[in-house]
């Protein structure tokens, strides 16, 4: 026998109604829906009973907008509905024909994914059902007596639904966690191979700096050690550069460190090495002017010079040209000079020659003093070029030549 | 019997400027060397009571030089530009006199060199 419900909308108890939304809310954000609700967020009850009369009595009991109720009128029935939607409860009747409700119920509990689902046993006062009842897991399994009290099998499902939902939200929570876990997780990597990056940049950047830093030290001691260098050559031609007077003095010492200048840009320009002997020949010719090219005339094949040798050669030419104007070919209007170069290929070394022939200018006179001027076109230039200078005071004009081995004059001697 | 002075230096103008000097003050100048072959031969051939080398002479060191005039207990001297952190270890605390040098101190360095027999 089961109690006529009352009216629905009566009984279904503020208490109720204070359990589901509590637990709810707390579980579903809007918008959000348990899983085992139906789709207008309701949520699933299953009730097996074989007599539909008591099923539509259950149906009434639990009649509320937040419940959906499933019908089951057989053990088969139940299970179909329990393999296609999930339910926060099951309130079962034990005696039915064919599987009882005690199989049922373990065929519920067998299966994994049911198998936390709560059952309610609907059961008659006194019956011989009680004992198995308890030998179920309290939590898991409930019971009631027939005929049913409806204020009582609404609390007991009202709890079972909000427990339902309290997991539900715990697992929720969980999955949340275990992917704030994993996302942490991640995000520690991905710092930690940042911080690996950084290091190893920071690595690199400071064996770059250090490098750096080496490098302009040691480019410092070569500018210091070339400064020097320089300077004592310049020590030298002023201590070398003999004169009558202080006046001819500091003309011909500023001549010669011109000369000195001119060749240091090309050099620069050339970072020290594979100097153009053209370029070279016409810096030290440059303040003739027009001269060059009219009265002064440059023949010879390309050829880039080691510093060292453009040095020396541009030494050379200076006094050459200087001594050209002062007293050769240059000193009168019609005086020429011809300078050629060559590399003459042979069976011992590569050879190279650098003529300076001076023609049609006043007849030439050997000095009687050798002064700085031809220590450095004969001396200086054999000794700097490991060759050998010929000097010829030929009456119809100076000559000058070079031979050396032609790996003297290039970049790596 | 005049002391030879060994001049090895790599860059003509230079060797010819020292050599001019030493000369001026009395010395008998053997070389300039330029390199290191040169200066061992002039070493072994014409032989030397003193000597004033440059540390680096293009793309070599005056190292070999500096071991055979040590053997020999020629006393030397090093006239260069190198910067004093800069000096290899093979210097071994030799004499130093940087470039540029002034004329007259090199002759005196040249001449205490001699005085004092082998420096190293």
């Amino acid at each position: 026998m089961v109690h006529t419900p009352p009216t629905n909308t009566e009984i279904v108890s503020p208490v109720t109604n204070i359990h589901i939304q509590g637990a709810r809310s707390a579980a579903s954000p809007p918008g959000e829906i348990p899983s085992f609700a139906s789709g207008n967020g309701r949520i699933n009850i299953l009730i097996v009973d074989d007599e539909p009369k008591n099923l539509m009595v259950l149906e009434a009991i639990l009649d509320a907008p937040h419940y959906r109720l499933i019908r089951a009128e057989s053990a088969e029935q139940a299970l179909l509905a329990l393999l296609k939607e999930e339910f926060a409860v099951i309130i079962l009747d034990i005696r039915m024909p064919g599987a009882t409700g005690f199989e049922l119920a373990q065929m519920i509990k067998e299966r994994k994914k049911t198998s936390q689902i709560p059952i309610i046993f609907l059961t008659a006062y006194y019956n011989e059902d009680q004992h198995v009842i308890e030998g179920y897991d309290s939590g898991a399994v409930d019971y009631l007596h027939k005929p049913i009290n409806p204020a009582i099998l609404r609390s007991k499902v009202a709890v079972l639904v909000e427990l339902h939902l309290k997991q539900l939200q715990l697992e929720n929570v969980n999955r949340a966690l275990l992917a704030e876990i994993a996302e942490r997780r991640d995000i520690q990597e991905q710092l930690s191979n940042l911080n690996d990056t950084l290091e190893q940049r920071v690595l690199e950047r400071t064996e770059a700096y250090r490098e750096a830093e080496q490098q302009i030290r040691m480019l410092m001691n070569e500018v210091n050690h070339r400064s020097k260098n320089i300077l004592s050559v310049v020590m030298a031609i002023a201590q070398q550069t003999a004169a009558a007077s202080r006046d001819e003095f500091v003309q011909r010492f500023s001549n010669r460190i011109h000369a000195l200048a001119v060749n240091h840009d090309l050099l620069v320009k050339s970072q020290w090495k594979s100097i153009d002997i053209s370029d070279l020949v016409r810096g030290q010719l440059a303040h003739f002017g027009d001269l060059v090219g009219r009265r002064i005339s440059l023949d010879g094949q390309l050829l880039f010079l080691s510093a060292t040798a453009a040095q020396c050669i541009g030494m050379v030419l200076h006094e050459l040209s200087t001594n050209a104007v002062k007293h050769g070919a240059l000193s009168s209007e019609e005086g020429r000079i011809e300078i050629t170069w060559k590399v003459k290929i042979g069976p011992a070394d590569p050879l190279f020659t650098l003529t300076w022939m001076e023609s049609a200018g006043p007849p030439v006179v050997a000095p009687a003093h050798k002064g700085f001027g031809t220590t450095v076109i004969t001396k200086m230039a054999a000794m700097n070029l490991d060759g050998e200078t010929h000097l010829d005071y030929a009456s119809s004009g100076l000559i000058w030549r070079l031979e050396c081995p032609v790996k003297n004059i290039r970049e790596g001697k | 019997m005049m002391t030879r002075v060994l001049v090895v230096e790599d860059e003509a103008i230079l060797a010819i400027d020292i050599a001019t000097h030493l000369t001026d003050a009395g010395f008998s100048v053997v070389g300039p060397a330029t390199s290191v072959t040169k200066a061992l031969t002039l070493i072994g051939e014409v032989g030397c009571d003193v000597a004033v080398l440059d540390v680096n002479l293009r793309d070599e060191t005056a190292e070999p030089i500096a071991s055979e005039l040590r053997s020999r207990g020629t006393p030397f001297l090093f006239l260069s530009g190198v910067y004093r952190d800069q000096l290899p270890d093979w210097f071994d605390g030799a004499i130093l006199l940087s470039k540029p040098a002034r004329p007259a101190m090199l002759v005196a360095a040249v001449r205490q060199c001699v005085g004092n027999g082998p420096l190293t």
